[in-house]
Formats: C-alpha cells, sequence, structure tokens
C-alpha cells in the first residue's frame, strides 16, 4: 500500500513537472543564417539523387546569447558553412520528397575582416567556384578570423514539397571544434538542432545554387531535473 | 508642357499608392523579382499561437485562429536605414486573421507532413520606444499570448507597414528512421504592403514571406505558444519610391 502510494505519489509529481517542462526550458539559438543551397557532387539531374552532396553557403543574421559578446559584425563579416552531407536514401511520392543524408556531415560558421583586408562572401554562379565556398570559409588579417565554431551533423532529413515549393532540412548537431567552443558550457555542446526551409525557385538565386536558404542552429529546452542519491530513489519504494 | 507631365506623373503615383484593396480572395501572383533581397528578418524572437491546435499531433482544428509575433533582427534596402537599437528602439510585427483549413495528414516513405492552409490574415509592422518585446528565451516563457505583455508589446508604437498574407501555409514533417525520430518544419505566404509610415518606401508588390516552423522542440513553444517561427519577408521587385511633398513635386517643373 506504501509502495503504491509512493508512486501515486511519484506520477503525480512527474505530471506537475510536465508543464514546468513546456513552459521553463530555457532553449537557445546559437545563430540563424541566410544563404544558398547547392549540390555537390551533382551527379545528375535528379534533384539530390542517392549518392549526390548537398551544401549550403551564407551569411550569419544574429546570434544567441551563447556567442553574441564575443560576435562584432561591425568589424566582421559572419559566414556559414554546410557540408560533408551526402544522399543516402531517397523516397519521393509526388509532391513530397524526403531525403535521408549519411551522419558526419559538418556545419560551421566563419569570421573575416572585411575588405580590403578580408574578401567579400561572394555566391557567383554553379558552385563550387572561384569564390564559393572560398570566400564563405577564408580567413585574413589578424583578430578573431577564420571558423569559430563548427560541429557534427547527424540524422539530416531534408522535405520538400513540389507542389507548394516549400521545402525544410533538420538534422542533429554536436558541437565540437572552433576557438569560440569555450563559451559553450560542455553540457550544452551536444543536442543542437540545425534547421533550415528553402522557397520556390526565384530570379535571385544565383544560377547553379537551388534554394535561398534561412535558418538556425537551436538547442532546445533542458528538462528540469533534480540531484538525488540512488539511496534516496530506492528509499522510495520501501 | 512640362507642368502637364508633372501633374499626370503626380497624380499616377497617387493612384499606385492609393491602390491598396481589401485582402485578396485568390492570391495574386508574385512579382518577377530580378534581384530581390531579403527585406525582414527576425530570427530568434518570434512565435505563433493558435486557438485550436494539438501540439502532440501538430493538428490544427478547421476554423482555428493562427496568430504570430515577432522581433524584428534587420531590414534590407530599401529600409535599411532602420536599425533595431534596443533598449531605445525595437521593431516588431504581428500577424493575425489566419484561419486553419483543418491540418491534412500524408505519409512519403519514413516521413509524415502535416500540411495547414490558412485563409486571409493582415499583419503590421511596428516601430515603438523603449523596447519592451519578449526578447530571450526566459522572457516569453514567462509572457504567454494573451497576457498583459503578448501580443500588447509587439503593436505599441508607429504602424509603419501594413500588408494582406495570402497562402499562409504551414509545414511540419516528422520522419522516423529506426529509434530516431526527427521533427521538422517550414512556413510560407505571399503577402503585400497596402499602408504604415514607410509603404511608400516599399510599395505594394506581391512577394514572400517564409521561415522554420519549430512546433516539437520544448524550447519551440514555451508557455502556451505553438511554434516558433524564423523567418525573413523577401522584397519585391517594385520600383523605389522617396517620399516627397507637393511643393517639391512642383518645384521640379518650374
Amino acid at each position: 500500500m506504501k509502495r503504491v502510494a509512493l508512486l501515486l505519489l511519484s506520477v503525480s509529481l512527474l505530471a506537475i513537472g510536465g508543464p514546468a517542462f513546456a513552459t521553463g526550458g530555457a532553449d537557445e539559438v546559437l545563430i540563424s543564417f541566410t544563404g544558398f543551397d547547392y549540390q555537390d557532387p551533382n551527379l545528375n539531374s535528379l534533384y539530390l539523387d542517392v549518392g549526390e552532396g548537398y551544401k549550403v553557403v551564407g551569411f550569419v543574421t544574429s546570434a544567441g546569447p551563447l556567442i553574441a559578446p564575443y560576435i562584432d559584425p561591425t568589424s566582421y563579416e559572419y559566414t556559414i558553412y554546410i557540408r560533408d552531407l551526402t544522399v543516402t536514401t531517397r523516397f519521393f511520392t509526388f509532391p513530397n520528397l524526403t531525403v535521408l543524408f549519411a551522419n558526419n556531415g559538418r556545419g560551421s560558421y566563419y569570421a573575416d575582416n572585411f575588405p580590403p583586408v578580408g574578401t567579400a562572401g561572394t555566391y557567383g554562379i554553379n558552385p563550387p567556384n572561384a569564390t564559393s565556398p572560398s570566400t564563405f570559409t577564408d580567413a585574413n588579417g589578424g583578430g578573431s578570423v577564420g571558423e569559430r565554431i563548427t560541429g557534427d551533423i547527424d540524422n539530416m532529413v531534408l522535405v520538400y514539397n513540389f507542389s507548394t515549393s516549400q521545402g525544410s532540412f533538420s538534422g542533429a548537431m554536436t558541437l565540437d571544434g572552433g576557438p569560440d567552443l569555450i563559451y559553450v558550457p560542455p553540457s550544452q555542446r551536444a543536442g543542437w538542432v540545425l534547421g533550415g526551409i528553402f522557397g520556390p525557385p526565384n530570379p535571385s538565386i544565383p544560377t547553379g545554387y537551388d534554394h535561398q536558404v534561412e535558418g538556425e542552429c537551436r538547442i532546445p529546452g533542458k528538462t528540469p531535473a533534480a540531484h538525488r542519491t540512488w539511496g534516496a530513489l530506492k528509499a522510495l519504494y520501501r | 508642357m512640362n507642368r502637364n507631365l508633372g501633374v499626370a506623373a503626380g497624380l499616377g503615383l497617387l493612384v499606385m499608392t492609393a491602390f491598396t484593396g481589401p485582402a485578396h480572395a485568390v492570391c495574386p501572383p508574385q512579382d518577377p523579382c530580378s534581384g530581390c533581397p531579403i527585406l525582414i528578418e527576425f530570427d530568434a524572437n518570434c512565435f505563433a499561437y493558435e486557438t485550436s491546435y494539438t501540439k502532440a499531433t501538430f493538428t490544427s482544428d478547421p476554423g482555428s485562429q493562427l496568430s504570430v509575433v515577432g522581433l524584428v533582427v534587420s531590414f534590407g534596402v530599401p529600409l535599411n536605414f532602420l536599425t533595431p537599437n534596443c533598449p531605445t528602439t525595437e521593431y516588431t510585427f504581428v500577424m493575425t486573421g489566419l484561419t486553419s483549413a483543418g491540418t491534412v495528414v500524408t505519409v512519403n516513405g519514413p516521413t509524415t507532413n502535416y500540411d495547414t492552409d490558412y485563409a486571409g490574415g493582415t499583419f503590421a509592422v511596428y516601430e515603438g520606444s523603449p523596447c519592451d518585446a519578449p526578447a530571450t528565451a526566459a522572457d516569453w516563457a514567462a509572457n504567454p499570448y494573451g497576457g498583459a505583455v503578448v501580443p500588447a508589446t509587439f503593436q505599441n508604437g508607429t504602424a509603419i507597414l501594413t500588408g494582406v498574407l495570402c497562402g499562409f501555409h504551414v509545414n511540419v514533417n516528422k520522419t522516423v528512421v529506426g529509434p530516431t525520430t526527427i521533427i521538422g518544419g517550414s512556413y510560407q505566404s505571399n503577402y503585400n504592403f497596402d499602408g504604415g509610415t514607410q509603404f511608400g518606401r516599399v510599395g505594394e508588390g506581391v512577394s514572400l514571406v517564409h521561415g522554420v516552423w519549430c512546433p516539437d522542440l520544448p524550447g519551440c513553444t514555451p508557455a502556451n505558444y505553438t511554434a516558433h517561427a524564423n523567418g525573413k519577408f523577401d522584397s519585391s521587385h517594385t520600383t523605389l519610391a522617396t517620399p516627397s511633398t507637393w511643393g517639391r513635386l512642383k518645384l521640379i517643373y518650374r
């Protein structure tokens, strides 16, 4: 009877804790970005066929509280580069496309001095080309330039609806390198979600790129937890 | 002759700026922009709320009313002279009047798509001072939609732009691969401006507002919010205009 009562109490406490998780989980954005995506290698005309690669280059549009104090958009140009994503599986039932990618993709953001010391991120056409992705990843001059934070991307999925010309991608990201990684607490380096969207083709998309991309890297709210001992836990059921 | 031309041009401009019809029943096509950069960017501080939505199943009931509130991060040409500068000046926006047609669920391989169309909808962008809208995760969690802060702090100040939405569509997708579930989402809508103090600079060209739609992660749905929306208003190719006075216009022809 006592055990049943304790179990009921525990369940009721969990139930109370549920809404607290939904309302109090403080999530954070690492960066938001905009840019263009392209296929590389692009083996044939079928969009993101098995074996093809997916890449995104672009610019950081804002930073979250973890790294915002160390971002200086008046002094540096901040760019992003998502790469090493290879299509493993493709499902298409008109109008919906789902593409799965192999694990261990990479995503990074970079800082470079503004011209004439640095080079402005330049898309050009038909990437990869002489300026893309190179001008989005290079580091010129002094200061805090170069790759600032990089991470591993797993479980990446891309979905596109050819009827509405609307799509999105989502993957799990673990931050694992770069000098600014010190600003991310070790307990928060895993569990980031890299998400983005792309809309219909339009003339502003440079030749050779597929879509204009908008996205962000976000870590979900943390589940509240209380530190207890095994003894205390066992005592609940005795 | 010069004067006649001037008057004709002036009247033409007036007609162009006065043509601000009601919400379009059928979405007009987007303008064939030729280099249409981002006009308004909004990132982390943008959330949606819906009156009849089930978070667990990503389903919106027919008739449910969707609203979106957000903080602008930056403006592009021709509004790039506007600079969010908190704690002094903030730029906010509110989308309201979006009525759900109900969520349609389809399956493609390992992915389940939850697609919802919303009819109608208007929006307004405000310039306010001082900054008072939620701007941190803690602020959002503490201020549910419908309370004293939201949406009130997103629609105070001067309405610098107002407009109409058309064809607002949300896609949420859930892909299950073995033990792993991946949730993604997006939204997009046609829009055109129809008023506000800066309307003369942007015109009424039809373009796209779209972005990430995060319906699942705990941080994406603080308090009673139903999704986090990150995104942008693309600019249209409408010929830019500079606000002026009749006096200045007359001077050109004297």
